[in-house]
């Protein structure tokens, strides 16, 4: 893993090298099982699959699981199972995305504003204030919504609200670090501070951002499932999980598959990358 | 610093940070790809419409002047005229925010109320199966999608038992509180998980403590313990997970309105967006935000009083 081995070859104080030589949690290994199932599923269930997962055939809709629809078809004929599994290519990089663009900008930002205090600490402070007074996810939507439903637009609208917790959590922690014996160390030997910034002192933040960007997948694919329930995400005929359940609530009574399945895929991955995260966590503090 | 003081500062505070959400507020408007008054009255538009548009919403004159308009207009209490159907924002967000207040009131309640006991219970037995099986099951609450708890909560109680509506918001205060149960259960069950984990870590650390272990010495009941010496201590974690979570859980409540077809603000602001009806839009996210600014006011001051040793800053 790159944050570990960065860390191993700055000779950073012993927490990370004892947890690099430790086995992975089976709390992790099955976490990334699950994802690994998603991931496959996603490239390869389409493929296989001999239908067109937008294509409507309204005198079959609604039919019920059968040799050749396994999971039956919805309410516009199409097939489900194969909508199911396609709306992994959706829901998953879309996710991942949303919420990786804010891990990058709100690393950067907290170890500035953090390393270097002063100025940057201050524009970052209240800036990060302002965003969080909002209700923030409710800014999103309007923001989605602002800028043009889909998932581009997702991206960006996540971005521009999800740094901040990145970036309060990476401020708090180059704080601590830089208070350690190791990086006044580091400072002696008159090496360029932002230097020491990139090669000693983010090595070791990383573990936590990382286990945070862990659950902020989480919370970004329940967002957008949600944005795309409200009818302000992704936008049909795109199948995708979220749009998937608002679709299947008239249906709840008589077929609840409709309804039930697509949020049974949210909550497995969800539970994933929960196990994922708390693995790691167990993992970097034992 | 004097409690007084620390109000004061407190309030002062919000004022630079209320004149910065209304300016964001106001940007929403100019993030719109191209003419925003064009985007707002559609392809179809005609010039004449569009440019009216442009003047309602006041797009024809400077930012600096839009701003102070806007700001002036709010502070006398006037959000602007609804595009569609003419009606002030404020009176249709008056109409429509008691389903939204009951959800929020009673659904916060329920996840105090859930999440104090479940996190009490788990922490008293630490690392046995009923902790690990309620730790399991607040990871399951984080990971599902509110709308799908609400979807089975009428699938897998209202349908079979039919003890509850499945929508709508019934007739007084009876019919309120019939329908609002099971929309609060969903709110719960999305918002208590995140506090059981604040509460039962600090609970575990409580009970490790010298007070406690002197009151069990001095035979104090472990209900009397819990009431007496951790409530206070609970309290402050539940005040501070409210204000963190309050933005969340208007979201939560937004997206349970429309599962259950609540007629609350979550509806409105779902059918603004789909009528791009800006003014309502922008109405309801200023007043959210400023919902958002007050609750973390008062949970701040709330907790100055409970918890004089943690010192005022």
């Amino acid at each position: 893993m790159a944050p570990a081995a960065a860390a191993v070859s700055t000779g950073a104080p012993g927490e990370l090298q004892r947890a690099a030589r430790k086995p992975l949690p089976a709390k992790v290994k099955t976490g990334i099982g699950i994802l690994c199932v998603y991931v496959v599923l996603g490239v390869l269930g389409p493929m296989l699959l001999p239908f067109d997962p937008d294509k409507t055939d309204i005198l079959s809709r609604l039919q019920a699981p059968s040799a050749a629809h396994w999971l039956g078809t919805d309410q516009l004929g199409r097939d489900f199972l194969i909508r199911l599994l396609i709306a992994i290519r959706v829901d998953l990089p879309v996710a991942f995305l949303a919420a990786f663009f804010p891990m990058v900008i709100g690393t950067a930002v907290g170890a500035v504003a953090g390393y270097f205090g002063r100025l940057p600490d201050m524009i970052v402070s209240r800036a990060a204030d302002l965003v969080q007074a909002f209700p923030v996810y409710v800014f999103l939507l309007v923001l989605v919504f602002a800028l043009g439903s889909g998932a581009t637009s997702f991206i960006v609208a996540a971005t521009a609200i999800a740094w901040v917790g990145y970036a309060r959590l990476t401020r708090g922690e180059v704080l601590r670090l830089r208070s350690l014996e190791f990086i006044a160390a580091a400072r002696v030997t008159g090496l360029p501070e932002m230097n020491i910034l990139v090669t000693h002192v983010m090595p070791n933040a990383l573990p936590q951002t990382l286990i945070y960007f862990m659950s902020d997948i989480v919370l970004m694919v329940l967002v957008l499932s949600s944005l795309s329930f409200l009818g302000v995400g992704i936008q049909p005929p795109t199948a995708e999980w979220g749009r998937m359940i608002a679709e299947g609530q008239p249906f709840l009574h008589s077929h609840w598959r409709l309804a039930v399945m697509p949020g049974l895929m949210l909550m497995v991955f969800g539970i994933a990358l929960s196990l994922i995260a708390d693995g790691l966590d167990d993992w970097y503090r034992s | 610093m004097s409690h007084a003081g620390f109000i004061a500062k407190r309030l002062l505070q919000t004022i630079p940070l209320m004149a910065a959400i209304m300016f964001l507020v106001l940007l929403l408007l100019h993030v719109i790809p191209g003419d925003p008054a064009r985007a707002i009255g559609g392809l179809n538009a005609s010039e004449e419409a569009v440019q009216k548009i442009r003047v309602d919403l006041g797009l024809d004159k400077s930012l600096p002047v839009q701003y102070l308009t806007y700001v002036g207009n709010a502070l006398q209490g006037d959000l602007g005229t609804s595009t569609r159907s003419g009606r002030t924002v404020n009176s249709i967000i008056v109409d429509r925010m008691a389903p939204t207040i009951w959800l929020l009131v009673s659904g916060t309640l329920l996840s105090v109320l859930v999440s104090s006991v479940v996190s009490a219970a788990s922490a008293r037995s630490k690392d046995s199966l009923l902790d690990y099986s309620l730790i399991g099951l607040s990871v399951g609450g984080i990971s599902m999608p509110t709308y799908w708890v609400g979807l089975m909560l009428i699938l897998l109680v209202a349908l079979p038992t039919g003890l509850f509506p499945i929508s709508g918001f019934g007739e007084g205060f009876a019919g309120h509180l019939h329908s609002i149960v099971l929309p609060a259960a969903t709110f719960a069950i999305a918002i208590s998980p995140v506090m059981i984990r604040a509460l039962r870590a600090k609970f575990i650390g409580l009970y490790r403590q010298d007070f406690v272990m002197m009151s069990r010495a001095a035979d104090l009941s472990e209900r009397a313990i819990l009431l007496r010496h951790l409530s206070r201590h609970a309290a402050i974690i539940l005040l501070t997970m409210i204000s963190v979570q309050v933005g969340p859980m208007i979201f939560v409540s937004l997206v349970i309105e429309k599962t259950f077809a609540l007629p609350g603000l979550g509806q409105v602001l779902v059918t603004a967006v789909s009528q791009r009806d800006f003014p309502i839009i922008q109405g309801i996210t200023l007043v959210t935000a400023f919902f958002v600014t007050f609750v973390h006011l008062t949970v701040d001051i709330l907790v100055s009083f409970l918890n004089p040793r943690g010192g005022l800053q």
